[in-house]
């Protein structure tokens, strides 16, 4: 479980965030993020290790022409795909981890 | 000589426009008249736009708006202060107060206590705006940053 201050400073960048479980995994997930030049689009952050990436996020449709390697997920009973990126830390503060994850498709 | 007309000194005269004399903190300076938009006023007379700039009425200083017009005949006396009141930032979910008005990026990190090892992003409507060092922004108020250190790479 995250903080509820880190939870509250997510909310600055999307109103809508919340916290999910699958398992024994955490989710966060950010409807509507808004991605820079790309519009909005649900996505769903993953800040712990998962898959053998230390953190991750996951987007409700690709972004052609940004990121490698893009595979498909079923999460939540829902369709996500991501790219590969990885050793965004997971002791970072939420926001500093999808800070991180969003400059790669900058 | 034909064809250009011929004014008289009379006229060519009133086609000049001398600079007049102004006061700004004590200080004398010589200005075109006319009229001015405040933010541009302050920097032909060298007030960083960060100070509020006023002007004397009747022995009283009036603060000058920044999108103000006004007009400069000669005389006018002008005064430039610090903005006394400071807004609020937050910066990593942490409140900061500051001064409004223009700053370096490296310069408001430090303010701000920011390392300058980190990188600073805007939250402007919900998305994020990276921000580099050298570049320059404007504090209003109300603005939220986040910092970070910059992690993650394509992995093989």
């Amino acid at each position: 479980m995250r903080s509820p201050d880190e939870l509250e400073e997510l909310t600055l960048i999307c109103p809508g965030a919340l916290e999910m479980k699958e398992g024994d995994v955490v989710f966060i997930l950010l409807p509507s993020l808004k991605v820079s030049g790309h519009g909005k689009i649900d996505a769903l952050l993953c800040p712990q290790a998962r898959d053998g990436y230390t953190t991750r996020l996951f987007l409700a449709r690709q972004i052609p022409g940004h990121g490698n390697n893009w595979t498909s997920h079923r999460i939540l009973d829902r369709a996500w795909v991501t790219w590969s990126w990885n050793n965004v830390p997971a002791d970072l503060r939420l926001v500093e981890i999808l800070a991180n994850h969003l400059s790669a498709l900058r | 000589m034909e064809g250009i007309p011929n004014r008289s000194n009379e006229e060519q005269n009133t086609e000049e426009v001398h600079k007049v004399e102004i006061t700004v903190n004590s200080v004398r300076h010589h200005v075109f008249p006319g009229a001015y938009i405040v933010s541009t006023f302050k920097e032909i007379i060298g007030v960083p736009e960060s100070d509020i700039l006023e002007e004397s009425h009747d022995e009283h200083f009036k603060p000058l708006n920044e999108d103000e017009k006004i007009e400069v005949e000669g005389g006018e006396v002008f005064r430039a202060v610090l903005r006394e009141h400071e807004v609020e930032v937050t910066v990593d979910n942490k409140k900061h107060h500051v001064f409004p008005g223009p700053y370096v990026v490296s310069t408001f990190k430090e303010i701000v206590k920011v390392p300058a090892a980190k990188v600073l992003e805007e939250a402007v409507n919900g998305e994020l705006k990276l921000l580099d060092d050298s570049q320059t922004i404007t504090i209003q108020g109300a603005e939220v940053f986040i910092s970070h250190v910059r992690t993650g790479g394509s992995s093989k």
